[in-house]
């Protein structure tokens, strides 16, 4: 009955859609939402169906944003930039952003909301979805925590844009579109632009100090922690006060063991987070905690301490994303930046056929929304989006904050670092992103994050696991 | 005789001296956390991680200067003390209003009017925040600080509504009664008779309401967009997001935004010592 | 005496004028409270029996008690109720004496009370985020104030993480809580001692009873309204107590000083799980209303017993 419903519905929509019905468009998507899905998987179905199809019927309509004629739109726009002229990307972003806003004085005017801290980011961004009132576009960071607005028919498909204009995807570095795609749905929903992996940095004096070569595998670093520690060198000061930095060891760490397909076999059930392979993660992670090597204090220290721990040579290493590359050099103590004491390498592999598998792809992404937003809307917001994401527009943004973007950047920045990076990142083969993004459980990052952080409390390796399984059947 | 009052001079001695003990070791606590962090507001990074109980090397004026630049601290404090001046007038007057028939009138249904208010003692704020912003969205009133207000209004009057009810319930009656009779109406009761004697637990409560109005988080964020009408709090975020460390400025707007609220409330604070004294002659 | 005759006298004939003006005087606050407060709390209502993921347009399926099932079952909803009566012990065993304690200092006759007064209420001005901002900077153990004195005296064994210490968090955020509000319920409670007439205190003075007799015999009993507000305020402040400790171990870490409102939160805003969020609001509510009903009917009791 409700199928049937549905397809009436969809079918009326794109009655409506073909007869040029411009801006009713999205409050028949709007209607067909509210009134067609109930819930179950057929109606559910049925809504993206029609969302597939009013896709279809816009594919021959006009995507040429840049040569269109808009008047007076208002857009906001909500991400996470911390604000004018705080940081190399924050400040590229807002001159960015005015010079839009000149450009299109009359035509297109965009209002940033951001927020940078991501609890209130993710309030702010989900209450204004509960309330219909979504904005024009916001920032995820792919996986399962973009997956229910996908479901609701409520992101924008940019691939017509895409095909409108082949260099703006060709721009992105392929590896990194992994944030805009999913399996059962066709299209390209979002465009990233900065993307990271995994690395370890550490400290060539304290290493050469304690005669310790650069870890290769996991052993070898753990090795390396023992020497040090002996020489009276602090291996690590691990931070999780920010909780994602122990999932994204773990992520690394799973990838590192069990190849790529240990993401899709966590996704689908045929490997737990409470199986023997993960467990073994844990316990690895358990006994670095045990010897010492992380340090004490791990869930009062927070990243940005425990860099500025490791700038200052309190530690030998320091494994986090490669957007750290920028921040080597804008933080206070510069030295060992300036003098090129810190190296990076791949995180130690912990089986050699992985070595060169890696955690990492596209990070920070633009999203479009379509839920309540008129077709002129849409088409002004895909310009301003694409006005942030083209080669050129990256390379400025690249400029004033050297890291790893997802587009193809062709400057040099003369960091000694990033060039190490890229060329480590050439050498991939295969990355995945946060193993919890693939899981079609909602609650999956967020428990698994809080979960790891009873490692550093004392709890074994398989009461985590076990508590990572129980948490996620509770919020199923 | 003369023994026994010897004694309880000595008494009375001791327990003053145990009173200013109590006292000034109190005072220690409250003032020594607050005095770290002006401290560190003078002081760079570094020196803050290093020890915090040092005085700065140089006394960095700097760090208020990129908290302002930050956080816009100027007009973002002139916000938050907008909003909390025209929450705290309006919630004293709404609230004293129905506070007085609350506690005069002896109709049966006040009985569930009261349970009504108390309600709103207990909502969790994070229940109401689609709710609210669905009304917000219906009526367009995003980026309305006049709109922020009633929010706030609504979110202090129960508790004022308690604070009033409680005191006024212990005024005696025979001060309406001699009012009554000398031909006050109710209007004149309220504001002639009842509402000096209050003023002790109106004062009380407008720094309590002014207070929760100028540093509340949750709304000014999900309602104000627009960083013209960003307040204290809110501008606070743009701090500590997870890549920078700006623990120095951060330190410096903290005691920015809070010199505004010692100034408010020694002005309150006389307010509340004649309230008192007021209090205490009627009473 | 008089009240009880006032009351008789309105009982006998209803004033439509007086009426009339009750209700107009009521109104504003019943209409701004409606809108703000009893909306929500029936939309909390009304989607605590259903299951909905916050997306606007998506349907509110119907699931009976699921949702308050589901949280009876969840042995986190029990810890984070553990914490809230934390809360609230430290909230009547060392808040509600401090605070008396310092509003009969402000209110006695020793010097520069008003100076003490602006102290006391110091913490309170600075606001929940700084306050939580320099505690969990103080309590840091790698640069916090513990540290930097064990520093000077030259020790260096590792120092406790008092805040990812189970159940200590907790209790550590407690006493930040109440060294934040001793000054808050001071004011609550010399509002009422203030009111208490000079002459009762001079005619127990006179009469020979020490200072510590007077409280205990005199002020104590004419304060019962105030601790009747204090206990209404404290009881239901602990059950929904979110911003302190939110701010200072974000119930971490692993959910263990989570509290029934920060439960509240992630459930909607980190799982999108409205329905469960909401059923939790019904909880707190209907668990504050009654707590705060039967504080009233003690302190009554209590009255009549006089």
């Amino acid at each position: 009955m409700k199928k049937v419903l549905a397809i009436a519905l969809s079918s009326a929509m794109v009655v409506g859609l073909l007869s040029g019905c411009g801006s009713s468009s999205t409050a028949a998507s709007g209607t067909d939402a509210s009134t067609a899905t109930s819930g179950d998987a057929a109606a559910t179905t049925a809504t993206s169906e029609a969302a597939g199809a009013a896709e279809t019927t816009q594919a021959t309509g006009d995507y040429d944003v840049d040569n269109m004629t808009f008047n007076n739109v208002e857009l906001r726009v909500e991400f996470r930039y911390t604000g004018k002229d705080t940081d190399g990307q924050s400040t590229w972003y807002y001159n960015r952003l005015d010079q839009f806003n000149k450009e299109n004085e009359g035509k297109i005017h965009v209002t940033d909301e951001s927020i940078s801290t991501e609890s209130d980011y993710e309030e702010k961004l989900t209450t204004d979805f509960a309330s219909g009132d979504a904005p024009n576009a916001f920032l995820q960071y792919g996986g399962s925590r973009v997956k229910e607005y996908l479901d609701a028919g409520y992101l924008l498909d940019l691939t017509p844009y895409f095909n409108q204009y082949p260099d703006w995807y060709d721009g992105v570095q392929e590896f990194a579109w992994e944030t805009c795609k999913y399996d059962g749905y066709d299209g390209t929903y979002g465009i990233p632009w900065s993307s990271y992996q995994l690395n370890m940095f550490y400290n060539k004096d304290l290493l050469n100090k304690a005669g310790v070569d650069v870890p290769q595998s996991w052993d070898d670093l753990v090795d390396a922690c023992a020497k040090l520690k002996a020489a009276g060198i602090q291996p690590f000061n691990y931070s999780d006060k920010d909780n994602y930095h122990y999932e994204h060891l773990m992520s690394e760490m799973a990838l590192k063991a069990y190849g790529t397909d240990i993401a899709g076999n966590l996704a689908d059930g045929t490997e737990t987070y409470d199986g023997e392979k993960m467990v073994k993660i844990y316990q690895l992670m358990k006994d670095m905690i045990d010897a010492g090597y992380w340090g004490d204090a791990i869930l009062s220290t927070d990243v940005a301490t425990e860099r500025s721990m490791f700038e200052s040579g309190q530690a030998a290493f320091f494994i986090d994303g490669t957007w750290n590359c920028g921040n080597f050099i804008n933080d206070s103590d510069t030295s060992l930046f300036d003098a090129q004491t810190i190296g990076v390498t791949r995180v130690p592999y912990i089986d050699e056929a992985y070595q060169y598998t890696e955690m990492g792809g596209g990070s920070d992404t633009y999203y479009i929304t379509t839920l309540n937003k008129s077709d002129e809307e849409i088409a002004a917001t895909v310009k301003f989006i694409k006005y942030l994401t083209t080669v050129d527009a990256i390379n400025e943004m690249c400029q004033s904050s050297p890291t790893t973007y997802a587009e193809k950047v062709t400057i040099d920045t003369g960091n000694y670092l990033l060039d190490e990076v890229n060329k480590i990142m050439a050498e991939n083969q295969g990355s995945k992103l946060e193993l919890p993004n693939y899981s079609s459980n909602t609650a999956a990052m967020d428990t698994i994050r809080n979960s790891l952080q009873a490692l550093a409390t004392g709890s074994a390796a398989q009461d985590v696991g076990s508590d990572i399984v129980d948490k996620m059947a509770a919020y199923e | 005789m003369a023994e026994k009052t010897k004694k309880n001079r000595k008494t009375v001695k001791t327990g003053t001296v145990i009173l200013y003990a109590f006292a000034i070791v109190w005072a220690f606590c409250t003032l020594f956390p607050v005095f770290i962090t002006v401290l560190a507001s003078f002081k760079s990074n570094n020196e803050i991680y290093l020890n915090l109980l040092s005085m700065p090397k140089e006394w960095l004026f700097s760090n208020y200067a990129s908290a302002n630049k930050t956080a816009n601290a100027l007009r973002t404090i002139g916000n938050s003390l907008f909003v909390a001046c025209l929450t705290t007038i309006a919630n004293t007057v709404v609230g004293i209003l129905a506070a007085y028939i609350l506690s005069r009138k002896s109709y049966g249904f006040l009985r569930y009017i009261y349970l009504f208010f108390m309600v709103g003692v207990m909502v969790p704020v994070h229940c109401t925040l689609v709710p609210i912003n669905n009304i917000a969205t219906a009526l367009n009133a995003k980026n309305n600080l006049a709109f922020l207000v009633i929010v706030y209004v609504a979110f202090n009057m129960s508790q004022a509504i308690f604070l009033y009810v409680g005191y006024m319930d212990s005024i005696g009656r025979e001060i309406d009664e001699a009012a009554i009779i000398d031909g006050c109406n109710d209007w004149n009761l309220l504001w002639r008779v009842l509402f000096p004697i209050c003023k002790p637990i109106l004062a009380t409560e407008a720094i309590f309401i002014f207070i929760a109005a100028y540093s509340e988080l949750v709304f000014s964020m999900i309602l104000m967009t627009d960083d013209k009408y960003f307040t204290v709090s809110r501008a606070m975020l743009n701090f500590s997001s997870v890549h920078s460390k700006d623990i120095a400025p951060q330190f410096a707007f903290v005691v920015m935004s809070f010199i505004p609220m010692v100034i408010i409330y020694v002005i309150f604070h006389n307010q509340i010592e004649k309230g008192m004294l007021s209090g205490a002659i009627k009473g | 005496m008089a009240s009880g005759k006032n009351k008789a006298v309105v009982k006998n004939k209803i004033n439509p004028r007086d009426l009339t003006i009750s209700i107009l005087f009521l109104a504003p606050a019943i209409i701004i409270c409606t809108v703000f407060i009893i909306y929500p709390v029936a939309d909390t209502f009304f989607l605590s029996f259903r299951k909905w993921n916050g997306m606007y347009g998506v349907a509110k399926e119907f699931i009976g008690l699921e949702n308050y099932i589901k949280i009876f079952k969840d042995k986190l909803f029990w810890n984070a109720m553990l914490n809230s009566l934390y809360f609230m012990i430290g909230g009547f065993v060392i808040l509600m004496p401090l605070a008396f304690g310092l509003a009969l200092l402000i209110t006695s006759k020793i010097k520069g009370t008003s100076f003490f007064k602006t102290c006391y209420f110091l913490p309170v001005m600075l606001g929940t985020t700084a306050v939580a901002l320099m505690w969990t900077f103080m309590l840091n153990p790698n640069y916090g104030l513990v540290h930097t004195i064990h520093n000077m005296t030259g020790d260096t064994s590792s120092i406790l993480d008092v805040l990812n210490t189970k159940t200590l968090n907790v209790w550590v955020v407690v006493l930040v809580n109440e060294w934040m509000y001793a000054g808050y319920n001071m004011l609550i409670f010399a509002a009422g001692l203030v009111a208490i007439p000079q002459d009762v205190n001079e005619a127990a003075a006179l009469d020979g009873a020490t200072g510590w007799q007077r409280i205990r015999y005199v002020t104590i009993p004419l304060m019962k309204n105030s601790f009747k507000i204090f206990s209404i305020l404290c009881i239901t402040g602990c059950i929904k107590v979110f911003d302190i400790i939110w701010a200072m171990t974000r119930g971490g870490p692993n959910d263990v000083s989570s509290t029934p409102s920060i439960m509240l939160y992630t459930q909607a805003f980190s799982y999108k799980l409205f329905g469960r969020s909401s059923a939790y609001g019904v909880i707190l509510l209907v668990l504050g209303v009654s707590l705060s009903i039967l504080t009233n009917h003690f302190f009554r009791e209590d009255k009549d017993l006089m």
